[in-house]
């Protein structure tokens, strides 16, 4: 059987972009990490925390929040499709909100951890 | 680490075994069943796990000030080998040595091109970077030959470049230490 139907770009596009927005901030934190580090940025502090470790949980809360506008957009699409409950229909719509939600839990479960390990020695 | 790989390793073949044999035992489990608990509950078990080991050793491997400073070595990898130095020498060595029962801060730096340092039962890794020295902690619990390799392709020679790390009863370390010297200078 060849299925014929056109998928569009921007249905697609939603299937991807929870995890698009976990790819940008993993390479964010990673790098200002490093450069923060080399900066000395652990060494100077903003009340109680370092310079470092406010500005990685600050990305954090933005690759957060990204994460999170992606969910609401994935579910408000599905919704507006038809879709509810744990049913996998419609079936693009669907995966494109539980992507959006895995990648928000991977951000979370990846990157949370700036918030209390030692970042540079 | 062992152990888990060791318990998944039986529950796979315990699965395979059922499917094989009794069939009808498995096909009482749903697909989505199957879907949720093997690829998403699962692996998430064993990802927090491990994620949470790494985390630990990955804190204890952090050179932090001691009271007590710890002694120093360090590692100079080059295309395609190692020497090892120490503080009170400029004597090196081809192995690594270093007492039992205490923390030890290894150096390790190069000239050449990126390298790792990794002694697989002592957990440390760490980059050999040119212009940069990387300070890693170890700790050997008891005497013997570690088996070391370099952890980062470094060329053709990369799978060859191997090393030795001798843990010492902290009163024999001097001695053989020294008669390592004596032999390197050979």
């Amino acid at each position: 059987m060849i299925l014929s139907e056109r998928v569009p770009a921007s249905r697609l596009m939603w299937l991807l972009a929870g995890f698009i927005v976990w790819s940008i901030a993993f390479v964010a934190l990673y790098s200002v990490l490093s450069v923060g580090c080399v900066f000395g940025w652990d060494q100077v502090h903003f009340g109680p925390v370092s310079v470092q470790r406010a500005v990685l949980v600050a990305l954090l809360g933005v690759s957060l929040a990204a994460g999170w506008w992606v969910v609401r957009i994935t579910a408000e699409r599905r919704r507006a499709a038809g879709g509810a409950g744990l049913v996998l229909r419609p079936f693009m719509e669907t995966a494109a909100w539980m992507a959006a939600w895995a990648a928000l839990a991977s951000t979370l479960f990846s990157l949370g951890p700036v918030l209390f390990l030692t970042a540079c020695h | 680490m062992f152990w888990g790989s060791a318990a998944l390793f039986v529950l796979v073949g315990a699965l395979y075994a059922l499917a094989w044999f009794r069939p009808a035992a498995l096909a009482r489990v749903s697909v989505g069943q199957w879907l949720v608990g093997g690829g998403l509950v699962m692996p998430s078990i064993v990802l927090v796990g491990l994620v949470g080991a790494a985390f630990v050793l990955g804190e204890r491997l952090i050179p932090r000030p001691l009271e007590d400073p710890p002694l120093r070595v360090y590692a100079q990898a080059y295309q395609w080998d190692w020497r090892f130095g120490y503080d009170d020498d400029e004597a090196t060595t081809s192995e690594l040595h270093i007492p039992v029962g205490q923390p030890v801060d290894v150096v390790v730096t190069t000239e050449d091109v990126i390298h790792s340092f990794w002694v697989p039962r002592l957990a440390g890794k760490i980059d050999a970077i040119p212009g940069h020295e990387n300070v890693l902690r170890i700790e050997a619990d008891r005497p013997g030959a570690y088996r070391g390799v370099c952890a980062e392709f470094c060329g053709n020679g990369h799978t060859t470049m191997r090393f030795t790390l001798i843990a010492h009863a902290p009163e024999d370390y001097a001695a053989a230490l020294a008669e390592a010297r004596a032999e390197a200078s050979r």
